[in-house]
């Protein structure tokens, strides 16, 4: 073992003795050799010139025995890694541009699958996350496929169902947290005790909620607070623990700090338990319900105990749940929905096409140097190197390019992931979470050594395969490639093309879909306005909350700059809202129950105004309406074109809350549609009510001023301090920015694949210019020829160019056909635009028509300019 | 000067080597002529198998290298055998020994 250790030592480090020991061998052998046929008469020279023969030449017998040396293979690679350094020195330009395009390729495929990892693939921080579900109530016979619980029926589904080992509600709140410096807004979870217990969510600090800690009875008074409140509010202290908070006039004392987590930990500033009562509501949808599935019980399990559940509680309360239904989801569908995932695939699929195009771009520089060193390389292997060695000499390079262009690259990742971080991406769950994880480092090796396999794999097969004698040949003529080289280049060139002009459309299809989102009719102004919440307290009655809206819209509307302000039950492009099913008092109810939905929202007056949503008929409520005394609405287009197409709408009856309150309202305006559910989804029926006499305590305000409404922000503060001291101003936040964020996904996605569209667009340039001018300069001497001859330079850059465009017709032919065939995955991301649209496809092949023509003049244009004499002494 | 040479067997080089440096130490044309001359010129070894073998097989520990001068007043390099050697001779001349059996009596079934 010593031995062999030393001998290993001996052969890695004292290589120059060993060399010299074994060039002393061979030649003493081969003197000794020929010393022996000198004496059997033969010639010194002939003895000698026979004595190298038998022995078949000594640097290749040296060569054999380097390679059964211990240590041989480490040495070889420190070698081959020593001389692609070396090389890649001696080429800077070679060396740059290789690595900056893998570094181009490699950063976006981590940067992308660093998204996808954390949105997609990580796991939740739960325990057993396997065994996590969410339930929702259902009403299939009305049509509701999927409602939140009510406070009622979850205990009762908590107490009745045996598949669970325990089920947990969770409620959001506002509250107004005051005797901690300013009165300040909070979003507040309420959840019952075991809820944590289910997740599995072990605390930062203190405790959790005890299981029994939502009984009535008990104190019910203590607080688990997020972790970013924790941090934000309070410095990350730990002597927190035991402090008492008011939240809403009640006292709270802190029990514990929860980690940082999605979904449901980052969703509230603080939680505290609900607390369970017999008197629980009925009829008002609000929490969400998870549970975890008993030991060896299938969902299908879940779903049959549910069902029985759902027909006892039916019986029970016949009123409120004859035909109940219980909807169960496995917590894996917590994260992204089909649409994000459908763009996080695209994505990827992109990068993966980047990745491909730098790959062949790398091959291809790689393919032309080994042939600008054939020569070299088949003196190596006429010196007995063998063909291992030599394809490990190629590689040697590709892989010290491919891990400089990694480093470079998860630089270039680094970087974008604090851009996408500081982007307004809030609708991507998870995207807090990104970064250079170890998965994502493990990725990133793995496709860097694929990429290194796969480019220099071509060029170093193809090296030693030459005849030696024709290589040499050739090589010292022109040291270029023959005729198969070329066709492989092409081919390489055509699948770049290919590449990217699939890349480019789909970039351009989202382009002009995401140009059309925005510029959609969204039926409201965006411009100059501002969103911010009032919450008030639970102590606040319906008067005191009518006073405080309707002082603080006077007050607001006097300020200077102030075009108009309004008060609404909810935000806009909120992506939810509540509902209401609705009919036309003057026609017949519609068949089987299929009654049209249509959203509410209480406003004051001058919320039209206020948002730029155009009165069309009628007339707006005055400041003086209440909600119900007597019940006047005004309603979206939609909905006066669903009820009474082609009439006048204005003093007909439509039932409000059809089968559950059957108000009955006179219709007085009707104004404009908005596209409420976001962007790219249609026009809402909305029904607007007046918001006095609603009781409605979180009033959302929106204020139109004449000019940038920033500089209004701490005007509004002060207006609501002199109302009412004890009332936060939460939320600030412009119209912009809302409608900004709700097409954070889509932004994200457009950016991204038109940035990678534009990399491999320029990457594919790259590789047809180095193809074309390598070309041309090898038919420099035939252009000299063509030009003595009297040629037109027109006429030779036509034909010339025509040659180097065919590779990238195929490569445009090929990728037309990829696109249209891959387009279809883009469907879904798609707004008012088709997978086919023919502008598209026209634009991207034209623009990859025009750069090629760029790239093959200017190779062309520097041929033609070589005096033809010397073009000629080149041959 | 010699019959028809034969190709020589997978590993029975190193046979033939360790046998020929039995008697004495030997430089590399030493051993390629002793190993001739053991096996009446039927196993001629070149020089571009002869010398990995001998490096693989002090590697192994099988032999030991030392510089000397040879007969004729050259520097060259000779080969002995170690006592690993010595037990690795054993080992392969038993085991070409049931080789030989056992092809001999395969060659004789009918």
């Amino acid at each position: 073992m010593l031995a062999s250790i030393s001998k290993l030592w001996r052969n890695l480090f004292h290589k120059k003795t060993i060399e010299r020991e074994l060039d002393d061998e061979i030649r003493t052998y081969v003197d000794m050799l020929t010393a022996e046929k000198m004496a059997t008469g033969m010639s010194p020279e002939m003895a000698r010139r026979q004595a190298l023969i038998d022995a078949e030449g000594i640097e290749q017998v040296k060569e054999q025995v380097r390679e059964i040396r211990r240590g041989h293979a480490i040495e070889g690679i420190a070698a081959d890694l020593r001389q692609a350094l070396r090389t890649l020195r001696n080429n800077p330009g070679f060396a740059i541009l290789a690595t900056l395009m893998l570094a181009l390729g490699i950063g976006a495929t981590t940067l992308v699958f660093s998204v996808f990892y954390s949105v997609l693939l990580k796991p939740l921080p739960f325990r057993e996350p396997d065994r996590l579900v969410q339930i929702w109530e259902a009403r299939p016979q009305k049509g509701w496929q999927q409602a939140s619980f009510t406070e009622a029926n979850f205990w009762d589904v908590r107490a009745m169902s045996k598949a669970f080992e325990g089920a947990g509600a969770f409620t959001l709140a506002d509250m107004n947290m005051t005797g901690s410096g300013d009165p300040q807004h909070l979003t507040v979870g309420r959840v019952s005790a075991q809820f944590f217990h289910i997740l599995g969510v072990q605390p930062l600090l203190g405790r959790v909620f005890f299981t029994d800690e939502d009984q009535p009875g008990r104190d019910n008074h203590a607080v688990l607070l997020g972790h970013r409140f924790w941090i934000t509010q309070f410095g990350a202290s730990p002597s927190i623990l035991g402090k008492t908070l008011r939240f809403d006039g009640q006292s709270y004392r802190v029990a514990g700090v929860l980690p940082a987590g999605e979904p449901w930990l980052n969703d509230a500033d603080a939680f505290i338990p609900l607390v369970y009562s017999p008197a629980a509501s009925r009829g008002s949808f609000e929490f969400s319900v998870i549970a975890r599935l008993a030991k060896g019980v299938s969902l299908e399990g879940a779903r049959s105990d549910l069902a029985a559940v759902c027909s006892r509680l039916a019986k029970l309360y016949p009123a409120n749940d004859t035909g109940m239904a219980i909807k169960i989801k496995p917590a894996s569908a917590w994260g992204a929905d089909a649409k994000l995932r459908s763009a996080l695939w695209v994505l990827l699929g992109a990068v993966g096409f980047l990745l491909l195009i730098a790959c062949v771009n790398l091959a291809n520089l790689l393919l032309a140097r080994a042939t600008a060193r054939l020569r070299e390389i088949t003196i190596r292997s006429a010196l007995g190197a063998s063909r291992i060695r030599i394809i490990r000499l190629v590689l040697g390079e590709a892989f010290v390019v491919g891990f400089l262009g990694a480093g470079l690259g998860l630089l270039l990742a680094w970087q974008g992931l604090d851009l996408i971080r500081a982007a307004n991406l809030d609708g991507i769950p998870h995207i807090s979470e990104i970064g250079l994880n170890g998965w994502v480092l493990g990725f990133t090796l793995v496709i860097t050594l694929l990429v290194v396999i796969c480019s220099g794999l071509v060029p170093a097969l193809q090296a030693p395969r030459h005849d030696l004698a024709a290589a040499l040949r050739e090589g010292d003529r022109s040291q270029a490639g023959n005729r198969s080289q070329y066709r492989l280049r092409s081919a390489l060139v055509t699948s770049e093309v290919a590449l990217s002009l699939i890349l480019l459309i789909g970039a351009g299809l989202l382009i002009r879909s995401f140009d059309k989102l925005l510029h959609v009719n969204r039926g409201f102004q965006t411009s100059h306005r501002i969103i911010a919440t009032v919450n008030m307290p639970g102590s606040y009655d319906g008067n005191r909350i009518d006073q405080t809206v309707r002082a603080y819209n006077s007050r607001v509307s006097s300020l200077p700059g102030v075009q108009a302000v309004a008060a609404a039950s909810s935000r806009p492009v909120l992506g939810w809202d509540s509902g209401m099913g609705i009919v036309a008092a003057d026609r017949p109810d519609p068949a089987n129950g299929n009654v049209p939905w249509a959203s509410w929202r209480f406003i004051t007056s001058d919320y039209f105004r206020a948002m730029g949503i155009p009165l069309l008929q009628g007339r707006t409520f005055s400041e003086r309406e209440h909600k119900g005394a007597p019940w006047r609405i005004v309603i979206s287009q939609k909905l006066a074109e669903l009820f009474w197409p082609g009439q006048n709408p204005i003093g007909r009856k439509a039932i409000l809350w059809k089968g559950q309150g059957n108000e009955v309202a006179e219709v007085i305006g009707v104004v404009g549609n908005i596209r409420d559910h976001g962007l790219d989804s249609d026009p809402t029926s909305i029904v607007y009510i007046p918001y006095y006499g609603t009781g409605w305590p979180v009033a959302q305000f929106v204020v139109r001023a004449a000019e940038s409404p920033a500089s209004l922000v701490p005007l509004l503060r002060s207006s609501l301090a002199e109302i009412d001291p004890s009332l936060p101003l939460s939320d600030v936040r412009t119209l912009q920015d809302i409608v900004d964020a709700s097409v954070g996904t889509k932004r994200l996605n457009t950016i991204l694949l038109a940035t990678f569209a534009g990399i491999a667009l320029i990457l594919a340039m790259t590789g047809i210019y180095g193809v074309l001018s390598y070309s041309v300069a090898r038919r420099t001497a035939e252009i000299g020829v063509r030009i003595a001859l009297g040629a037109n330079p027109k006429r030779i850059f036509v034909l010339i160019a025509g040659q180097g465009m065919r590779p990238i017709l195929l490569g445009i032919l090929i990728g037309l056909g990829g696109a249209a065939a891959l387009s279809r995955l883009l469907a879904s991301l798609l707004f008012e635009v088709q997978p086919l649209d023919t502008a598209t496809y026209i634009a991207v092949s034209l623009l990859i028509v025009l750069t090629a023509l760029l790239a093959c003049y200017i190779p062309v244009r520097r041929a033609l300019r070589v005096d033809p004499a010397s073009a000629l002494r080149e041959e | 000067m010699s019959p028809q040479p034969a190709n020589l067997l997978q590993g029975t080089l190193d046979l033939l080597i360790l046998k020929a440096l039995v008697s004495e130490q030997r430089h590399g044309l030493g051993i390629s002529r002793r190993i001739e001359q053991i096996t009446n010129g039927t196993f001629q070894v070149k020089p571009g198998s002869l010398f990995p073998a001998l490096h693989r097989m002090e590697e192994a520990g099988w032999l030991a290298s030392s510089w000397g001068e040879s007969e004729n007043n050259r520097r060259a390099k000779f080969y002995q055998l170690t006592k690993a050697g010595r037990r690795q001779l054993e080992t392969e001349q038993q085991e070409w020994g049931r080789i030989s059996l056992a092809i001999a009596s395969a060659l004789k079934a009918t």
